[in-house]
């Protein structure tokens, strides 16, 4: 196409507007980003749209004719857009999602109630899961899309971050710690930590025993290994120890287990809660699960990276 | 959620052209990026939007109304381009003028030097085009106005009638029939004609081989797939083949290639030779060419 996307919009929306300042609100960006797109159109058409005035602007002969042409060119491609949509929405199936911790339904409502809007035909079917272990793309397995903190990546395996959650410690209540509302990372380090199985990635028991911020492995670890949220929280029922989960989930433990405590931990980096998928065999439908998120995060302010993938990496360990 | 700049029109390419290889060439990009924005493109709306087959690709049934709107969407984005690009040529004197075969000049050089005489502001530059497809309209995109036998009629196009002109038929000079100084239709219709491309409008390219008055294409045709006057050349100068042309044409080219004949056709249908443009305001400098091509006809 000869134009890029929001060229026509841009110029036809000045043009109702008459006014650049009206139609940059209108079109929520800023008035000299949209003064300059208009110049540069006109630029590159080698013809002036528009006389500008003190009190706004008027269109010129040519624009007079110019517009009703960019006016359909808008009108169709919003059509092409929601025709894209609407296809997307009549997909009909079962999408099974995968999760570690609390139901997703609990830990990010908003994704869930609005991918049940957009495509009120398909049905999701949760599957709890172990902690990631072995190969990702294995570790998957039979659902389609998993919702978690990142496990660990491999080529052909796809991301979307959908929220940055803050980690929190959780504890016994009669755990030293448990009194405390808040610790930093420097006064949970060298507690004794919940260990996981050996065939739990690597990544995930260190992000999960805050060695990203140690730089290694805690010094003191349980005897017992935990391979399931469940198996964590069993543990932590009987031994003093701890570990750290994004703090969503240690809210909903504590809720549901009245022996269980949530701690903040203030300075740790986030978990990045996101959609973790295979490649080679997503139906359609994770990616319309994928750009829910990816349209959630965009339309919230919320801390997220414009692109997902590179936010993941935080789970990697530092050095 | 915005399609990426060109995605839609390579969709639409694809589709029309039934095969990535062909649209890739026509789009002038790597087969494998056109594919790999076709897949991106699926995995965006979620849906596969193409089959892919053996010897090319055909419409799911989400393609087919995706389709649709893809190919209204890349339309109207090309018709506000090229109606802006028109008013600029019109602001700075321009005229872009399409002919078919003989440069318009080679004929009636007095007309176009009155024409500078009368509109020296005006500046017409000439392009050579290929034989007419469908729409007429995407035909004649690059220019503003175009002289030829008149072009499948299109509702978006304007046509004005300059004259008749007969046909005759061209052939190499050692063809049979090269010694005739005048030949009937029913002594030719049974020759060998020229084959035209599939992409040229089959009804334009039937009334050079007769089809109008056999009611049918030819018993033979070369292999050629001449898709504009310079192959129709080439396929003359190689085959004992023959095809027909307008006289002004055929005046031309037995001027410039001695080995070809040009051989009047008394009782064929005369070629209809008109001047043909967009319709709405589009170069405002088209009004005066066709005025004064008016006032030339007479």
């Amino acid at each position: 196409m000869p134009f890029r996307p929001g060229q026509l919009l841009y110029f036809v929306t000045v043009a109702e507007e008459g006014q650049v300042t009206r139609a940059a609100r209108r079109l929520k960006i800023a008035q000299p980003a949209l003064s300059q797109a208009i110049a540069q159109l006109e630029g590159e058409l080698g013809l002036q749209l528009l006389e500008r005035h003190a009190r706004g602007v008027t269109l010129t002969t040519a624009g007079e004719i110019f517009l009703p042409k960019a006016r359909a060119a808008v009108d169709c491609e919003r059509d092409v857009e929601s025709a894209g949509r609407s296809l997307s929405r009549t997909t009909e199936g079962t999408l099974e999602v995968g999760f570690v911790g609390p139901p997703p339904t609990i830990n990010c409502p908003e994704l869930f109630a609005a991918f049940a809007r957009a495509y009120p035909e398909v049905e999701i079917l949760f599957h709890d899961l172990p902690f990631p272990r072995g190969r990702t793309r294995a570790w998957l397995g039979a659902v389609d899309v998993a919702f978690c903190h990142p496990p660990a990546r491999e080529p052909g395996i796809g991301m979307q971050a959908v929220r940055h959650e803050p980690r929190a410690v959780v504890a016994h209540r009669d755990h030293p710690l448990a009194a405390r509302p808040e610790v930093t990372v420097a006064e949970g380090l060298d507690e004794t930590f919940i260990s996981y199985h050996p065939e739990v990635q690597a990544t995930w028991s260190g992000f999960h025993s805050l060695d990203d911020h140690r730089g290694g492995p805690p010094r003191s670890l349980t005897a017992h290994h935990a391979a399931t949220s469940m198996q964590m929280l069993g543990i932590m029922a009987k031994q003093r120890a701890i570990t750290a989960v994004p703090a969503c989930d240690a809210k909903v433990a504590q809720l549901v287990l009245p022996d269980v405590v949530s701690i903040a931990l203030r300075d740790a980096d986030p978990a990045v809660l996101s959609l973790v998928w295979a490649e080679d065999d997503s139906p359609p439908l994770v990616h319309a699960l994928a750009r829910t998120a990816n349209d959630l995060a965009a339309a919230g302010d919320r801390p997220l990276g414009t692109n997902g993938k590179t936010d993941v990496d935080a789970s990697r360990p530092r050095r | 959620m915005p399609f990426r700049r060109g995605h839609l029109r390579y969709f639409v390419t694809v589709v029309e052209e039934g095969q990535i290889t062909r649209a890739a060439a026509k789009l002038h990009i790597a087969q494998p990026a056109l594919s790999q924005a076709i897949a991106q493109l699926e995995s965006e709306l979620g849906v596969p939007l193409l089959d892919r087959h053996a010897r090319g690709v055909t419409l799911t049934s989400a393609g087919e109304r995706f389709y649709e709107k893809a190919r209204l969407a890349v339309e109207a984005d090309t018709d506000a381009h090229q109606t802006a690009q028109a008013m600029a040529r019109s602001e700075s004197g321009a005229v872009e003028f399409g002919f078919l075969g003989a440069p318009p000049g080679l004929d009636s050089p007095a007309s176009l030097a009155a024409f500078s005489d009368a509109y020296p502001a005006i500046q017409i530059r000439y392009r050579d085009l290929p034989f007419p497809s469908t729409p007429t309209s995407s035909w004649l995109s690059e220019v503003d106005v175009a002289v030829c036998h008149r072009p499948p009629a299109d509702p978006s196009v304007w046509a004005e009638p300059l004259r008749r002109e007969p046909r005759v038929v061209l052939a190499r000079s050692d063809h049979p029939l090269a010694e005739r100084h005048e030949l009937a239709v029913k002594e030719v219709i049974d020759e060998t004609f020229i084959g035209f491309d599939p992409s040229v409008d089959p009804t334009w390219a039937g009334f050079w081989s007769l089809d109008d008055h056999r009611g049918g294409p030819p018993q033979r045709v070369t292999v050629d797939r001449a898709a504009n006057p310079q192959e129709v050349l080439a396929s003359l100068a190689a085959r004992h083949a023959i095809t027909t042309v307008p006289a002004s044409v055929a005046r031309v080219i037995v001027n410039v290639l001695p080995t070809m004949v040009a051989l009047p056709l008394g009782d064929a249908t005369p070629s209809h030779i008109m001047l043909v443009g967009h319709k709405g305001h589009r170069n405002p400098l088209v009004a005066t060419v066709v005025s004064f091509a008016r006032a030339q006809a007479g």
